[in-house]
C-alpha cells in the first residue's frame, strides 16, 4: 500500500512538472518551426542532454545491463561506439552538414530533407511512413518493458501504468511541441544520471573498487555461474570479462548487437531532428563535449555493472531472475535501499518517457507534416500544419496504446530491428546526399527502397531471432549468418544501388538547381 | 632455431602482458581496449569541446543567417 502511495505521489510530480514545462512549450510555440524544430533556438546543453535522453532509453540501462550480465564486459564495445560514433562522428560529419542543408532548404524533419534535397514529396512522404509504422512499434516495446517492471514493482495493474505513462507524455508533447520535449528532456537527463551515477559507485563500492570488483567478476567459473542459474554460464565461454572466442556464437551475438546500434545510430530520425534545432554552429559544435560525457556515464556505467550483477547475485545468493532485462532491478531491489529502489525505477522511467517523447513527435512530425502536410494536402498554412500534426500525433499515441495494452510478439521483434531497418534505409541517401554533389533522385529512391526491403526479407526469413516467429525457422541454418544484424549486407547494398542509380538516371535541371541551393552553406 | 626461439619469446611477452593487465584490471585485453577506448573517446569529446570553446566564435555565413530569417517569415 505505501508503495502504492509512494508512486502516486512520484507519478504527480512528474506529471505536474513536465506538464509545467509543456504549457511553457505551448506559449512559445507560434510556427511550424518552432513545433517541429524548437525554432531552431536550443544552445548546447539542452541538445546534448536530449540527444542523450533520446538515444538512450530504458532498453539500454536496463535492457542492455542484462545482456552484459550474460555476455560480460565484451559489450563495452557497443559503449566505445555509442561515444565515439554516435557522439562523435555523428555531429561532426552528420550534424553540421545537416543543419546547414536543413537550413538552405527550410527542412524541418529528415523525411523533409530528403524530399526538398531530390525535389520529391513522394520520397517525403513514404520515408515518413516507414518511419511512423515502424516507431511505433519501437515505442511499445519500450512502455511494455516499463510497465511490466512497475507492475511487478509496485503491484500496480500493467495496464495503468502504461495508460498513466502514455497520457503524461502525450499532453506535454502536444501541448508543448519539441520545446517541451528538449526541456523536459534536460530534466530526465539529470534524473537519469544521477540514477546511474549512484547505483555503478554503488555496485562498486560493494566489490570492493574497480579492480577487485572486475577481478570478482573474472573468477566466476561456468560452474559458479552455473549455481545461480545465470545463462552466462555458457554464453561467456572465455569469462565475463574477456571476449567470447572468435565467431563463436556469443561472438556473433556481440557484433551485431554493436553494429546494429553502434551504426544505425547514424540514420535515427528523432536523433537528427536535434541537429536542426541548433540555434547556431557553436551550439552543435559545444554539444559534442555534454553529450560525450552524457553517453559515457549512462552506456559506460550500464555496461560495466552487467557482470557485476553476476558478482552480487553469488555473493548474497540470489538466483538468475529468468530473463535478462530483470537482473539490474533484481539486484537493485535486494541490495539497495528502499528510497534508491524507488529513485532507481523512476530514473528508468525518465529514460523510457525520454525517448517515448522524441519518438512520439518524429512519428507525429513523419504524419502530419511528411505524409498528410506535403504529400496530401498540398499548401496548407503553417498554422493547419501544426494542428495536423497534433492530430497525427494523438491517432500515434493511440496506436501505441492500444498495441502496448494488447501486446503481440510482434512488437517484441519490431523493436529488435528498428536501429538496423533506419541504417539500411536512410543511412545511404542520408549520407551521399551530404556529401556528393550527383547523388539523384533516383538513387535516393533506389538506395532507400533496396535497403528497406532488404531488411525486412532478411528479418522475416534469415535473421535468428525474428525468422522462426515469423516462418516457423531461419532460411539458413548457419549461424554465422543468421545471426548477422542485415546492416552488414544491407548497408552497403543500399549505398551501391545509391550510388549506381544516381550514375545511371542523373539530376535533371531542377534537381541540380535544388542541388546547387543545398550547398550553399557548405 | 632462432627464429622460433625469437618467435616464442614475442608470443611469450604477450602472454605475460595480457596477464599482467588481466591480472591488474581484472580484463581480457580486448575488453580492456574497449574500456580504455571509451574513456578515450569522451577525452576526446571533451577536448573537442574546449578547443573549439577558445577558437574565435564561428560567424555564420549572411546567407545561412538569410535564410533561417526567410524561413521564419514564411512560417509566420
Amino acid at each position: 500500500m505505501e508503495d502504492v502511495i509512494f508512486f502516486a505521489i512520484f507519478m504527480a510530480l512528474f506529471a505536474a512538472m513536465f506538464t509545467f514545462l509543456g504549457y511553457l512549450g505551448y506559449k512559445k510555440t507560434k510556427t511550424a518551426e518552432d513545433y517541429f524544430v524548437a525554432g531552431r533556438k536550443m544552445g548546447a546543453v539542452v541538445i546534448a542532454f536530449s540527444y542523450g535522453a533520446t538515444f538512450i532509453s530504458a532498453v539500454a540501462l536496463i535492457g542492455f545491463s542484462g545482456i552484459a550480465s550474460i555476455f560480460g564486459h565484451s559489450i563495452l564495445w557497443l559503449a566505445f561506439l555509442n561515444i565515439f560514433v554516435g557522439i562523435l562522428i555523428a555531429f561532426i560529419f552528420y550534424g553540421f552538414r545537416t543543419r546547414k542543408m536543413g537550413l538552405s532548404l527550410n527542412a524541418l524533419t529528415l523525411p523533409e530533407l530528403l524530399g526538398n534535397r531530390f525535389n520529391s514529396t513522394k520520397l517525403q512522404s513514404v520515408s515518413g511512413l516507414i518511419i511512423a509504422i515502424f516507431m511505433v512499434a519501437y515505442i511499445s516495446a519500450v512502455f511494455l518493458a516499463i510497465g511490466s517492471l512497475f507492475q511487478v514493482t509496485f503491484g500496480i495493474s500493467y495496464e495503468l501504468c502504461v495508460i498513466v505513462f502514455t497520457v503524461v507524455v502525450g499532453i506535454y508533447l502536444i501541448v508543448g511541441g519539441l520545446y517541451a520535449v528538449m526541456w523536459t528532456h534536460a530534466v530526465q537527463g539529470v534524473l537519469m544520471l544521477a540514477g546511474m551515477i549512484i547505483l555503478t559507485v554503488g555496485m562498486y563500492a560493494m566489490l570492493g573498487g574497480i579492480g577487485p570488483a572486475h577481478e570478482a567478476a573474472a573468477s566466476l567459473t561456468p560452474e559458479i555461474l552455473q549455481s545461480i542459474g545465470s545463462p552466462a554460464a555458457t554464453q561467456a565461454p572465455g569469462g565475463l570479462t574477456s571476449m567470447p572466442p572468435l565467431f563463436s556464437q556469443p561472438f556473433m551475438m556481440i557484433l551485431t548487437l554493436i553494429f546494429g546500434v553502434g551504426i544505425g545510430v547514424l540514420a535515427q530520425p528523432q536523433l537528427i531532428t536535434r541537429y536542426l534545432t541548433a540555434k547556431n554552429e557553436k551550439a552543435l559544435r559545444m554539444a559534442i563535449p555534454y553529450g560525450g560525457i552524457f553517453i559515457l556515464l549512462m552506456t559506460f556505467t550500464a555496461f560495466s555493472i552487467g557482470p557485476l550483477c553476476d558478482v552480487l547475485m553469488v555473493n548474497n545468493g540470489i538466483m538468475y531472475p529468468g530473463t535478462p532485462d530483470k537482473v539490474v532491478p533484481l539486484v537493485v531491489s535486494e541490495l539497495f535501499p528502499q528510497w534508491f529502489v524507488f529513485f532507481f525505477l523512476f530514473a528508468v522511467l525518465a529514460a523510457a518517457m525520454s525517448t517515448a517523447s522524441a519518438l512520439f513527435h518524429t512519428a507525429g512530425a513523419s504524419i502530419g507534416r511528411d505524409v498528410f502536410e506535403k504529400g496530401i494536402m498540398k499548401g496548407i498554412s503553417h498554422e493547419k500544419s501544426i494542428k495536423i500534426t497534433r492530430i497525427a500525433t494523438i491517432v500515434i499515441i493511440a496506436a501505441t496504446l492500444v498495441i502496448t495494452l494488447n501486446p503481440l510478439d510482434v512488437v517484441a521483434f519490431m523493436c529488435a530491428f528498428f536501429f538496423g531497418l533506419m541504417a539500411c534505409t536512410f543511412l545511404a541517401p542520408y549520407t551521399l546526399m551530404l556529401y556528393w554533389k550527383k547523388t539523384s533522385k533516383a538513387g535516393a529512391w533506389a538506395g532507400m527502397l533496396g535497403g528497406f526491403m532488404f531488411t525486412m526479407f532478411w528479418y522475416v526469413l534469415i535473421y535468428f531471432k525474428t525468422a522462426p516467429q515469423i516462418i516457423g525457422s531461419s532460411m539458413i541454418d548457419n549461424y554465422m549468418v543468421n545471426m548477422l544484424d542485415p546492416i552488414f549486407i544491407g548497408l552497403p547494398l543500399s549505398f551501391v544501388l545509391t550510388y549506381v542509380f544516381s550514375i545511371l538516371i542523373k539530376q535533371d535541371k531542377d534537381e541540380q538547381k535544388i542541388m546547387k541551393k543545398s550547398f550553399e552553406n557548405i | 632455431m632462432l627464429v622460433v626461439f625469437q618467435h616464442n619469446v614475442e608470443i611469450d611477452i604477450l602472454n605475460y602482458l595480457e596477464e599482467k593487465i588481466y591480472m591488474i584490471l581484472g580484463m581480457g585485453i580486448w575488453v580492456f581496449i574497449a574500456w580504455i577506448g571509451t574513456i578515450l573517446a569522451a577525452i576526446l569529446c571533451l577536448l573537442y569541446g574546449v578547443y573549439h570553446w577558445f577558437m574565435k566564435s564561428d560567424e555564420e555565413k549572411p546567407s545561412e543567417v538569410k535564410n533561417k530569417k526567410s524561413g521564419k517569415r514564411e512560417a509566420k
